[in-house]
């Protein structure tokens, strides 16, 4: 139903509806803005990455062609942008988190949820960045295999095993988190 | 649960908390601004390359700084040519105002024949100083009366050229500021003679016979 208002709502943007265009972008803002955050891991970053991916979703609106879900194209709109934001930050002179803390076991209190979420940024930074990306589209953004190597570009089965070797490099991150990868095939 | 599946633990790692209101409403106002001057988020409108835009603003700031050069050049020169005539122009104002009638031509009654003969000058004398419609009508009367000074030609023939203030013959000059306001003609001592009504400047009126072969000027009585 939603992938239906969204149909709806792109096809208005097409024509040079700002009302519509601008409720797409708004009801998309998190899922880009999440893509972004756990692509880029640091949050200025990612805040600059989701503008970007934003402006790009409104100038390229008529590219959209409704093959794909309207949530699938944000998030490959969102994804370039998260990419390009890490490699102009692998440009800048200063290391991105080099005081950053290691993981701890979560537990199940808030204090542990909040930080369970540190830890997963202080993980990220181990997992390469096209790793991370086939992991935050799967498990992030629910897309399947197909989705994401049309996302990346990339073959079905490149995109299983970053999947799993990303996966695997957060367990072992993230301490016993048990992941179902982990529980069930590990092809690290 | 298969490899291809979603995995809910690393789904929850990965949960990012939802973005604020104040930041949601920025980033999305700042995409529709940045995409509002974008042509290419409007199909149906073309799409205009940025520099021809820019270089077209730059052809409109140097056509308008142009003109307005242009403008102000001939604006100048204007009030210059205008400033550098207002002698002139004020002279010949002053000119018209000193001798307002210096334009109209002297009144001519024509031939009255020879002049030695009192009746002749007496009714000249009073054809000059008559008003301009009574000159007029009695002038063919007098012209005829004095036929036997054919010679002389047409009545007009010793008229001033210029309006009254130089007479054409013998280059008499009226003193300045005055002016022939009324002439006519006949002969005098045997010679070709014009004799004129001379205002000056003052307003006072002479009667005056300028005399031919030798050129000379003499008062009437």
């Amino acid at each position: 139903m939603r992938d239906e208002d969204d149909r709806a709502l792109a096809a208005r943007a097409v024509t040079g509806d700002r009302r519509a265009l601008e409720l797409l972008l708004d009801r998309h803002a998190d899922r880009i803005h999440a893509v972004c955050r756990r692509i880029v891991a640091h949050p200025e970053d990612a805040l600059d990455a989701t503008q970007e991916a934003m402006i790009a979703i409104a100038r390229g609106i008529t590219r959209f062609d409704g093959r794909a879900a309207f949530s699938t194209w944000c998030y490959r709109v969102a994804t370039n942008a998260a990419l390009d934001e890490l490699r102009r930050t692998r440009r800048r002179p200063v290391p991105a988190h080099p005081d950053a803390p290691e993981p701890v076991a979560a537990g199940s209190g808030p204090d542990d949820v909040v930080a369970a979420r540190l830890d997963v940024d202080a993980a990220l930074q181990h997992v390469p960045e096209e790793f991370r990306a086939a992991v935050v589209l799967r498990d992030l953004c629910d897309l399947d295999y197909a989705e994401i190597a049309d996302v990346l570009d990339i073959p079905p089965g490149t995109v299983r095993s970053r999947i799993s070797r990303g996966r695997a490099i957060l367990v072992e991150r993230l301490g016993n988190q048990h992941p179902a990868s982990e529980r069930l095939n590990h092809d690290g | 649960m298969a490899d291809d599946d979603r995995d809910p633990q690393v789904a929850q790692w990965l949960e990012v908390d939802p973005l604020d209101d104040v930041t949601r409403r920025r980033l999305v106002s700042n995409a529709l601004r940045e995409s509002a001057g974008d042509d290419s988020a409007r199909p149906a409108a073309p799409v205009a390359p940025v520099a021809p835009a820019r270089s077209s603003h730059a052809w409109q700031w140097l056509t308008a700084a142009a003109v307005i050069v242009v403008v102000l050049v001939v604006g100048l020169a204007l009030l210059t040519a205008g400033g550098g005539n207002d002698e002139e122009q004020a002279t010949k104002s002053d000119r018209a105002a000193l001798s307002p009638k210096a334009a109209e031509p002297a009144r001519d009654v024509g031939n009255f024949g020879d002049l030695d003969v009192p009746a002749n000058l007496a009714r000249l004398r009073s054809a000059l100083e008559a008003p301009a419609a009574d000159a007029r009508s009695s002038a063919p009367q007098t012209a005829a009366s004095g036929a036997n000074d054919s010679q002389f030609g047409a009545t007009s023939e010793a008229a001033p050229a210029n309006g009254g203030s130089e007479l054409q013959l013998c280059g008499v000059t009226a003193p300045d500021g005055g002016r022939v306001v009324a002439q006519g003609t006949g002969t005098i001592e045997g010679r070709r003679a014009t004799v004129v009504v001379l205002e000056a400047a003052d307003g006072t009126r002479t009667l005056e016979a300028v005399l031919e072969g030798p050129c000379e000027v003499r008062e009437l009585p």
